[in-house]
């Protein structure tokens, strides 16, 4: 074969090795979107940002809230608080200064039901000077472990520039996260410049509240190629400097969702032409699985005759199988279980083989003479093999094909046995013809015997020579000599 | 005239009353109903070696016929049945016609009615497995000379016919005769 088919054959393989079945998918986080307060709230407003205006934002994803608030009051107790419920604090930090930054970085999964804002408690804290909200919001994010954290501040800095604390992280495709609030007096219209973000990160969501004694800033930004460790450097603010001013920062380690853990079991209750698999997500990988069920056929490297079951919905960790399929008995199969979520597909092992019951035998069956009286009639049948009947009987009327509207079928149930049977039918016409078969059925199929036919009433049926009917009978020295005509 | 109602009262729900009996018990013979089913239990006979078993429960009886022979069931028209055994290669047969049939004895009208050329010669009184019968020789236009045995039993006439030369055939198969229900 010339070396140019090899290499044809090759891309054939490859495609159906990594495209054609199912493949476990590399994890990934991705940016949704970010919202602010969109207006400088007065003091002691509650600063809220509008979810809605992130576009796509859904079931599942992570929504990042750092809510920032700027006083002068002394008060350690004057923590920031989140009025949208749901959320949960990150790192709580407080800088005792002339303008003290209170800074708390709150997250929350959205769940069905997306929420719409995210709003921090301004209005309840005492001298309030500026208060201010930022949000992003992530996808793919692992739900059961989603930071890792680290976070600082400091007070009586010259500069209200941040800097972030260096984190360390071992996950492959973690995203950093830097939030940061500074207390200043910034005495002008807060501006999206108010921070520049460290080479590597990416921002759109800067805030700033107050612009009166003591004014705050709150920022954030994202990296989704960080260092490992990861160091994020200074987050430069551009108000002006002064030893009364105070920051806050806190660096997070995303740690992305996996494709879920699934394992293979047994297949179970299997019959003729059913079974159940059976299947366990052991570990979600962070994220719910959305997606799951089986590919099953008969090869065992579940190559070419391959099907698919697919069940949608929320699913997390336990067990789940799948009996619907119909299957061909008396056959070899494997399966394998599969589920789907945010970070990709996991298939399980393919089963060990399991092969469907014996095929069911479709009964065979007679039909044998009735016996008819003036308006009832006995008919007849007998079933002559296969396996049990599930349903035996007959189809009985006057229309010599049982295809008329008088056509009436007897069921007699079950018939576990090779034997003869009948039904006694009544209330006939007299002096008519009817006509009926047997019937017996089972998985395996239903079998009819002959249309057969009675007169009831009074027989006037006379005696016809149907012996060797068709034949020449000759008698030769008292033997006979039969001879087709 | 309110104690007259109040007399007639009675005899008024009694004449409705019949009415709706006499409709149900007319709906329930006019129209065609299953009135009973069931399995026939009776067990196989031992067959001999060389013999099958024929078993027909509408006419209620079994018998033994040799596996060289083919066996044909014909629904007659006007309610009679056929049963042919035949090996025509081999030149042996039989068959029997069945007919319910209410008199005692078989009567010469019938004897007319289903042997047109009305021979019947070396009669003789027959029992087959009870049954009271005659047996006699007949012709038939296309077998030729016959060995007939006909004999009655649970209101069917059995009429039992033979090419002259199988007269031994039919005597065992005769023998192998049984009643059943």
């Amino acid at each position: 074969m010339h070396r140019r088919w090899y290499f044809v054959l090759f891309l054939f393989s490859f495609f159906v090795v990594f495209f054609a079945l199912p493949n476990e998918t590399q994890a990934a986080i991705s940016f949704v979107g970010s919202a602010e307060n969109s207006s400088d709230p007065s003091n002691n407003a509650d600063p809220t940002a509008n979810l809605t205006t992130i576009s796509g934002l859904a079931e599942g994803d992570l929504v990042i809230a750092a809510c920032g608030l700027a006083d002068a009051d002394n008060v350690t107790t004057a923590n920031v608080l989140m009025n949208t419920a749901g959320y949960t604090g990150l790192s709580d930090l407080f800088i005792d200064d002339t303008h003290e930054t209170n800074f708390e970085v709150f997250y929350k999964f959205m769940g069905a039901s997306v929420d719409t804002s995210a709003i921090c408690e301004g209005s309840t804290l005492g001298i309030d000077t500026g208060t201010a909200i930022v949000v992003m919001a992530f996808r793919g994010v692992d739900t059961t472990t989603p930071f890792d954290v680290a976070s600082t501040s400091q007070a009586t800095a010259n500069d209200p520039d941040a800097d972030p604390l260096s984190i360390d992280w071992s996950t492959t495709g973690v995203w950093t996260v830097i939030a940061v609030a500074s207390a200043h007096v910034l005495n002008f219209t807060c501006t999206s410049d108010a921070y520049i973000f460290p080479t590597g990160y990416t921002t759109n969501a800067i805030e700033c509240g107050g612009n009166d004694t003591t004014d705050i800033s709150v920022g954030m930004g994202y990296n989704s190629a960080p260092a490992d460790p990861e160091n994020p450097g200074i987050v430069d603010h551009n108000g002006t400097d002064s030893t009364s001013n105070s920051w806050a920062a806190v660096t997070m380690a995303l740690r992305p969702a996996v494709p879920p853990t699934v394992t293979t079991q047994d297949a179970s209750s299997i019959g003729a032409t059913s079974a159940t698999f059976n299947g366990t997500i052991d570990a979600t990988g962070g994220a719910t699985s959305t997606v799951r069920g089986f590919a099953w056929g008969t090869s065992a490297t579940m190559n070419g005759d391959v099907a698919t079951t697919t069940e949608s919905g929320s699913f997390g960790t336990g067990a789940f199988t799948d009996s619907a399929q119909t299957l061909i008995c008396n056959t070899t199969y494997y399966y394998r279980p599969y589920a789907v979520n945010i970070a990709g597909t996991s298939t399980a092992p393919i089963s060990n083989s399991f092969t469907t019951s014996a095929c069911t035998v479709a009964p065979s069956v007679t039909t044998n003479f009735a016996n008819p009286g003036f308006n009832f009639a006995t008919l007849n049948g007998t079933k002559t093999g296969g396996d049990d009947a599930t349903q035996h009987g007959f189809a009985w009327g006057t229309n010599a094909n049982l295809s008329g509207g008088d056509t009436a079928t007897t069921s007699n149930g079950a018939l576990n046995s090779n034997s003869s049977f009948y039904s006694v039918v009544s209330g006939l016409s007299v002096s008519t013809p009817y006509f009926f078969r047997a019937y017996a059925t089972n998985t395996g199929g239903t079998a009819y015997g002959a249309i057969r036919s009675f007169t009831t009433g009074v027989s006037t049926a006379t005696r016809n020579a149907r012996l060797f009917e068709g034949f020449r009978v000759k008698l030769i020295d008292s033997q006979i000599i039969i001879n087709q005509q | 005239m309110i104690k007259r109602i109040k007399r007639s009262t009675p005899s008024i729900v009694l004449v409705l009353v019949c009415a709706l009996a006499g409709y149900l018990i007319y709906d329930y013979f006019s129209n065609p109903h299953v009135v009973e089913q069931g399995i026939r239990l009776e067990p196989p006979r031992s067959t001999p070696l060389g013999s099958r078993e024929y078993r027909d429960f509408a006419h209620q009886f079994s018998l033994f016929y040799p596996e060289a022979l083919t066996v044909q069931e014909i629904d007659e028209a006007g309610g009679g049945s056929t049963i042919i055994f035949q090996n025509p290669e081999a030149g042996v047969g039989f068959q029997i016609f069945i007919v319910g049939y209410s008199e005692p004895v078989v009567t010469e009208e019938r004897l007319k009615k289903d042997i047109p050329s009305g021979v019947q010669t070396n009669k003789e009184d027959i029992i087959v497995d009870g049954a009271s019968g005659v047996a006699f020789y007949s012709l038939d236009l296309g077998l030729g000379e016959t060995r007939e045995a006909w004999f009655i039993k649970n209101g069917f006439l059995y009429e039992v016919t033979t090419p002259k030369p199988l007269e031994a055939h039919l005597l065992e198969v005769l023998k192998s005769w049984k009643f059943i229900l």
